[in-house]
């Protein structure tokens, strides 16, 4: 989204939790803004609700939609009830929190008791102490530190869900606004990122298409979702066919998969989504690959090093330009930025996550500029005055 | 006994006590799964209310009894260890209730209603009575969410204070402080100067502090409710100390926060739209003397007090190693006669979960400062609802008169905290918060709130066999309502139920959580006629009854064939599971 964005000629403000604000030139806040790639328009009690699993089984089997048998049971005292889901439906199982970001902690393929044990233990470790643990900056966030500081339980009333794994052809299909725009077939589900995916929407019989908006109709107020389904028959089969079971329902595009495949596909997904987002009165530039912006980072810690990190990136990403510091004890770089615009885009992202310079950045602000037709990428000299050792000592240019 | 052979091992009967035996597995797979309304929102939020956790201090010692070696009766009362254990009992006589400015506590007529609930359920149930009393109906998935909807247009969603207007990237951006302050301070509203450092980056922190001038503040940045902050710091030596505490403490992994320290009193000032509709402050947890009362009497009586509000009910004055810290501080033990008139402090953090009493101040709160939190909460795109938290001198000055700034914004700021404060005027909140979400959609609501409404309540999941319908009775008869309440064929529950909206829109709200081993998965709430009956009854269902029968013939007969029986339970598995074994028997037999 945010590389979407860049190459229809707007400004970004990228805050932590991929919070990404698009600007007009100027900086002035134009309206269009996404968390971890959901617009705006989504309603933050539906996004909430949609996460929490036991609350969207329940509210599609109200509506008669068919999902997988599961049960939901507290880390604390449902052990040997979960062990003995199983022996109803049989294996594999499916594992997953049931509050929490749809597709993230998911364990599919268990196949026996020893493994669902196994699992379930993984989530006796309090969820922030996870190694794999992540969750929607937008989130409803429980409490899940463990009771005590020196203990590293989860709490006792933390839930998980177990659900039979349904056999069949795996599709994610994405809506925008109402609309089936994407039905995308994964071979090996919802992280196969492996490219061996395809899309299929052509091909997908219309009483799925249908059937995929009755899904979506379930939850208004998402302006995107993304539908999981598995299909006995596979796509081309009219719904009254097959079996037709929903596994997941997220709020999130998650148009990785899509672009796993064929990053230009991916990327025309996100530039529909971006187009819904802005203002109806507003036209998008015509996308451009390359982009030029002026960029200040801000929440800069150890500015030398930053700046360092920030040049090595910079070079690896064939990004061109420059940077120097604004202000050391504000913490404040600035500089320009010439290259790719999906170079940028991840650039930033990266710097702000904390991945780019080992340090979070608490906001990039990028304003379209004239390109300066830099060659390379520099840094430049410190201002003048400032109290810092590192300023003092001046980053090489 | 001789000559009476002994049986052959029934191969029919060892599968059916196998079957039995997973049958049981089962059912107990069943008393453990599909966990009701009782389960999901156990979890804590992240309102700056702190989203309760009920549970007794560790220092709470129930009943406690102390034998002194002293003449009389021999016993003495551990009044320390009422201190909890008053929130959950009748108190007499009833204490004084305390007083603001010779104003006593308020106290609320629908606390009877929602203290059975639990503390966490107020939150969500507030507006859903709301949506119930304007004439939409609900349905209910557990204690903090549901869907409202008039029957026309589609359903409108709530989970506490996440609403249909409020978008996901502003409860993005108002989670991370550093983020707010960017923003709030790129569109000119007050903040603390300040900034985040990453974790160990002393030096910088310090040369920071300098720049903007002590007393600073110290406080990490993933941190909530004050745990990790140290305030009012005065100088780089304490500064210092300071980091090298945080550094020590669980929190030392994480980044954190040196910004400048503000003088002032907290308010949460609560904004719908452009609108301010509420503003409360909050004080630390405190008891005022009376002379002849000592501390932990005091601390009783404030406890006895607050069970009357329907917020603050279960959310009581605590007494372990905080409170005796902080009543060391100021000369006091348990057991001190407080001089009339003074205050005693037993906490220093401001949260109501903590003891902290609610001040509802907004018809004396400065325009300006009404101003600035409206742009505040413009400042952030998509913030529909906000609490604004301000720290100010006070709140009847103008803003440019005083030292004050907005420290932080709740996307989910809790709506009883200004529908139901300590003292002051109530606000009804939720009333507003479900009409603008109503009208913004073009959803039709009554023009006037309803007084009394008729519903039919019909409740699934595990609702039958598990005393249901007693529990739903005894509750409605004690909420003076009428109607009745049976079984459905297809094992839901269904209810009639007329009386006073408030107490109808509580069963409504109690259904999903139901007795003990109930697990209500979704409650529909539907307005219907008034039932026009006298009492609330339990009636019988016929044909449930009949059903009833039938499957338990259905099942003596199944269970002589175990893959009928196998089947009867339509269990794919077990099917499979039956056949192979007794293949397998009949194998070792020779067959």
């Amino acid at each position: 989204m945010h590389t979407a964005a860049l190459q229809a000629g707007r400004g970004t403000l990228l805050f932590p939790g991929q919070a990404l604000l698009l600007t007009h030139p100027g900086g002035a806040l134009d309206g269009g803004s996404f968390a971890h790639g959901v617009p705006q328009q989504t309603q933050l009690s539906t996004a909430t609700l949609v996460q929490d699993r036991r609350v969207r089984r329940a509210m599609l089997e109200q509506h008669r939609i068919r999902v997988p048998e599961g049960a939901t049971y507290s880390i604390g005292h449902g052990t040997r009830a979960a062990l003995g889901f199983p022996e109803r439906y049989g294996f594999p199982v499916v594992l997953k929190p049931m509050v929490g970001d749809n597709m993230i902690e998911t364990t599919t393929g268990i196949t026996s008791t020893e493994e669902l044990l196994e699992r379930i233990r993984d989530l006796r470790v309090a969820p922030q102490l996870r190694p794999d643990y992540t969750t929607a900056s937008y989130a409803f966030t429980a409490i899940h530190t463990p009771r005590e500081e020196d203990q590293t339980r989860t709490r006792k009333n933390y839930r998980y869900l177990i659900e039979e794994q349904v056999r069949g052809e795996f599709v994610r299909f994405l809506l925008l606004g109402g609309d089936v725009v994407s039905a995308f077939r994964s071979p090996h589900g919802a992280w196969d990122l492996s490219g061996e995916g395809a899309e299929i929407l052509d091909d997908t019989h219309p009483t799925l298409i249908r059937h995929v908006q009755e899904v979506a109709e379930v939850f208004p107020g998402l302006a995107v979702s993304a539908v999981d389904m598995v299909l006995s028959r596979g796509a081309g089969v009219p719904h009254a066919e097959q079996d037709v079971v929903v596994v997941d329902v997220s709020e999130r595009p998650w148009l990785a998969l899509q672009a796993s495949q064929d990053p230009t596909w991916g990327l025309e997904l996100a530039r529909r989504v971006l187009a819904r987002t802005v203002a109806e009165d507003e036209q998008l530039d015509e996308p451009q690959d390359e982009v030029a912006l002026d960029v200040r980072w801000e929440g800069v810690s150890v500015m030398d090093a930053f700046l360092e990190h920030l040049r090595a990136a910079a070079s690896r990403a064939g990004l061109c330009g420059r940077a120097e510091a604004e202000d050391v004890v504000g913490g404040i770089a600035r500089g320009h930025l010439e290259g790719f615009a999906a170079a940028v885009a991840l650039f930033n992202e990266l710097a702000v996550a904390g991945h780019l310079a080992g340090e979070h950045l608490m906001a990039v602000d990028s304003r379209p500029a004239e390109p300066t037709g830099a060659g390379s990428f520099t840094l430049g000299v410190p201002e003048a005055g400032d109290a810092s050792p590192a300023a003092e000592g001046g980053p090489s240019t | 006994m001789e000559g009476e052979p002994q049986a052959e091992p029934d191969v029919d009967s060892e599968l059916d006590s196998e079957l039995e035996a997973a049958r049981q597995a089962a059912r107990e797979s069943d008393d453990e799964s599909e966990a009701g309304g009782h389960d999901a929102d156990d979890e804590a939020d992240e309102d700056d209310e702190a989203e309760y956790e009920p549970e007794y201090d560790s220092d709470d010692v129930l009943h406690q009894v102390v034998v002194p070696d002293v003449p009389g009766l021999g016993i003495d009362l551990s009044y320390e260890g009422l201190v909890g254990a008053v929130i959950n009992y009748a108190t007499y006589p009833t204490p004084p209730a305390p007083t603001l400015d010779g104003r006593p506590a308020r106290t609320y007529d629908d606390v009877d209603y929602i203290r059975p609930m639990g503390s966490y359920a107020v939150h969500g149930h507030i507006v859903e009575r709301e949506a119930l009393a304007y004439g939409l109906n609900t349905r209910r998935f557990n204690k903090s969410t549901f869907q409202a909807d008039d029957g026309v247009r589609p359903p409108l969603a709530f989970r506490t204070a996440r609403w249909p207007l409020s978008s996901v990237v502003a409860a993005s951006i108002v989670r991370h402080k550093e983020s707010t302050r960017i923003l709030l301070d790129r569109s000119g509203c007050p903040v603390p100067r300040g900034r985040t450092f990453s974790n160990g980056d002393a030096a910088s922190a310090l040369q920071y502090a300098e720049r903007i001038g002590y007393p600073v503040v110290l406080k990490p940045a993933a941190g909530s409710m004050g745990v990790g902050v140290t305030a009012n710091i005065e100088g780089p030596g304490e500064l210092r100390s300071a980091l090298e505490r945080m550094r020590q403490s669980v929190m030392g992994s994480g980044d954190f926060i040196v910004e400048k320290h503000i003088h002032g009193r907290d308010y949460r000032i609560m904004v719908l739209g452009e609108e301010v509709v509420a503003a409360v402050e909050r004080v630390p947890a405190s008891v005022v003397g009376d002379g002849t009362s000592t501390l932990i009497e005091l601390i009783l009586a404030k406890n006895a007090a607050r069970k009357q509000n329907s917020h603050l009910a279960t959310l009581k004055l605590k007494w372990n190693a905080t409170t005796r810290h902080e009543i060391a501080k100021a000369g006091y033990e348990a057991h001190s006669v407080v001089p009339a008139g003074e205050r005693v402090f037993l906490n220093s953090a401001n949260n109501l979960t903590q003891g902290g009493d609610s001040i509802e101040i907004l018809d004396d709160l400065h325009p300006s400062i009404k101003e600035a939190s409206v742009q505040a909460v413009k400042a952030v795109p998509g913030l529909a609802y906000c609490g604004v938290d301000f720290l100010l001198e006070d709140h009847t000055r103008a803003l440019d008169e005083q030292e004050g700034a907005v420290c932080e914004l709740n996307a989910v700021a809790a709506l009883p905290v200004a529908e139901y404060p300590m003292f002051g005027t109530p606000r009804r909140v939720s009333s507003q918060f479900l009409r603008r979400a109503a009208g913004e959609f073009g959803l039709e609501v009554l023009p006037e709130r309803a007084e009394r409404i008729s519903v039919r309540i019909r409740a699934r999941g595990r609702v039958v066999g598990v005393g249901y319908r007693g529990w739903f009775a005894r509750r409605a008869t004690e909420f003076g309502c009428t109607g009745w309440i049976r079984h459905k064929t297809d094992k839901s529950v269904e209810a009639v139920v007329s009386g006073p909206s408030d107490a109808v829109a509580a069963l409504a709200t109690a259904a999903v959580l139901g007795p003990r081993r109930a697990r209500p998965t979704s409650v529909t709430t539907v307005h219907v006629p008034d039932p026009e009956v006298e009492t609330f009854e339990v009636r019988r269902n016929p044909s449930a009854q009949g059903a009833s029968r039938s499957l338990k013939k259905r099942a003596v007969r199944a269970m002589r064939n175990p893959v009928r029986a196998a089947r009867v339970l339509r269990d794919p598995a077990r099917i499979t599971a039956a056949v192979k074994r007794r293949a397998v028997r009949l194998a070792r037999k020779g067959s």
